[in-house]
């Protein structure tokens, strides 16, 4: 698999996650105690340390808090890729992810509203982002 | 914590165009700059009771036990060891811990060092951390690191308080300032904004010159307690006051772009010193990349927020300037091997000791010294002073 996109190494803390991924659902760890989002999913909650949690899902609908645009990489997938975004989104419930957003660099600003794009290889399913207006015929 | 524990001996290693001469390997280089220091200071390794250490070499292998290791290899029988790696920052933040281990009476005479040469080993590329636990949700979206992290910051940091580019290029051409009066930086060339604007984007907003070296490299301090500082050749340099933070790993952790831990970190150190930013006669600040410095000099309160990006206007922090900063031309354009935080303290305790040749600065009594770690991870401030 020369030029392949690196996979997580799926453990049990994240198991969940990539195995709803691949349902086509982002769902992520919600604390029953205090009701924090949390991502990355984990096994207690960072802010009240409860440990009881329920998985819930998500939309995938976000906004771009922050972004860059990578000219350069020694990863040899991301090389064939340049120029490409990487950002952090803003997802529903203060939840903030960070992606790939499949866009030309030019059309990128900070607010940006994006969506979720589960994109298939390697054998497992990547939580990427694209921007809404390529989804819906609305910006 | 005031004037109760000192830094008394400094030592380094020659650097050609950012190789160490000769091709030794880490644990020679600390050799060299621990024998150094300790020369430096009028002591022996016989006198070194406390350990300080840490790097990225021999893993795995005797690196997984650095503080065992390193006084193999030099012949120390610490009764103190802190191999604390929390990144860049890691010896400024053993500046504290060895104070605090030398006040409490563990250890009288603590040697910190650090030795890299991956530059030599081509070691540094920007492929990302591997997959696991936490960095499988950062890796595999192609985030260079540790540069991307800092982009994003850069990127939020622009659009908040509306600076430009050409701002962080300032930080950059002020460092090459300093970095043409020091005959050991591995970039003497002076540079324009232009000049940083037209070096190739690697991360937007962070152009090549934006970014630190990648090079070799290899340092020691010497600290005592204030009793034994008296015997030392070098007038003592009081550790004043200290302070260290933490924040996250990946970046989707990192609340507000804009507001690193050094802002905690800073808090600390001054309030333990009992000094203010304004009675600060200059400043060694982490420049990983040009972003790092603009946020410090807001962290540390030495202008205030969102104002950072003004701060470097008119060679402000330049030779000659008002208040200068990096004074041996920084991570940017010295040297930088991978862990630069112990560079800051040598390059601050010169300038104190006015042995800064041409590159001496006119006030050096009072200094802090603050190193990042990671991805605007982990911070340490150090406030220093002379009598
Ligand atoms: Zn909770």
């Amino acid at each position: 698999m020369a030029n392949g996109r690196r996979v997580p190494v799926v453990d049990h803390d994240s198991q969940n996650f990539w195995d709803h991924l691949r349902q086509g659902r982002l769902s992520i760890p919600r604390c029953s105690a205090c009701g924090l989002y949390i991502y990355y999913p984990r096994s207690i909650c960072p802010r009240c340390f409860s440990n009881v949690l329920t998985w819930v899902e998500l939309s995938g609908k976000g906004t771009v808090y922050s972004y860059t645009v990578c000219y350069r990489s020694s990863d040899e997938y991301w090389a064939t890729k340049l120029p490409y975004v990487v950002a952090l989104i803003e997802v529903e419930n203060n939840v903030r992810m960070l992606s790939y957003i499949d866009v030309e660099p030019s059309r990128m600003y900070i607010g940006m509203p994006v969506i979720i794009r589960f994109t298939p290889a390697e054998g497992t399913v990547f939580p990427d982002f694209v921007p809404i207006s390529d989804v819906f015929n609305v910006e | 914590m005031e004037r109760r524990v000192a830094i008394v001996g400094v030592g380094d290693v020659e650097l050609e165009k950012g190789y160490v001469v000769g091709g030794l390997t880490e644990l020679e280089i600390q050799a060299v700059a621990a024998k150094r220091a300790l020369e430096d200071a009028g002591l022996t390794h016989r006198d070194v009771d406390g350990l300080f250490v840490t790097g990225d070499w021999g893993l795995p292998g005797p690196g997984l036990m650095m503080g065992v290791a390193v006084s193999d290899y030099l012949g120390l029988y610490p009764r103190y060891v802190d191999t604390s790696n929390i990144g860049g920052a890691a010896f400024e933040a053993m500046v504290g811990h060895a104070a605090a281990a030398i006040h409490a009476g563990y250890c009288q005479v603590a040697l910190i060092c650090y030795g890299s040469i991956q530059k030599s080993r081509k070691s540094r590329n920007l492929a990302g951390r591997p997959p696991v636990l936490m960095q499988q949700f950062e890796t595999p979206f192609g985030l260079p690191s540790p540069i991307g992290g800092y982009a994003l910051a850069a990127t939020r940091y622009l659009h908040e308080f509306g600076a430009r580019e050409e701002d962080l290029a300032e930080v950059a051409v002020n460092i090459r300032r300093w970095a043409e009066l020091n005959p050991q930086a591995t970039l003497r060339t002076p540079i324009t904004v232009e000049d940083v604007l037209n070096s190739p984007m690697i991360c937007s907003p962070l152009h090549l010159l934006d970014c630190c070296l990648v090079t070799d490299g290899g340092g020691a301090i010497v600290l005592t307690s204030a009793e034994r500082a008296r015997d030392c050749r070098n007038r003592p340099i009081w550790i004043l006051g200290y302070g260290e933070a933490y924040d996250h790993i990946v970046m989707a952790s990192m609340h507000d772009l804009t507001h690193p831990p050094a802002y905690a970190a800073s808090v600390q150190a001054f309030s333990r010193a009992g000094i203010r930013p304004e009675d600060l006669e200059f400043a060694e600040i982490y420049d990983s990349f040009t972003i790092t410095v603009m946020l410090t000099v807001e962290a540390l309160g030495l202008c205030e927020k969102g104002q950072g990006w003004e701060f470097f206007h008119n060679g402000r922090t330049a030779p000659g300037g008002e208040f200068p900063i990096n004074t041996n031309g920084g991570g940017l354009a010295y040297a930088h091997p991978g862990m630069y935080g112990i560079f800051l303290l040598i390059e601050a305790a010169r300038q104190m000791w006015r042995r800064g040749g041409v590159r001496q600065i006119p006030k050096a009594s009072l200094g802090v010294t603050a190193g990042t770690g990671g991805s605007l991870s982990s911070s340490a401030v150090v406030l220093l002073g002379v009598d």
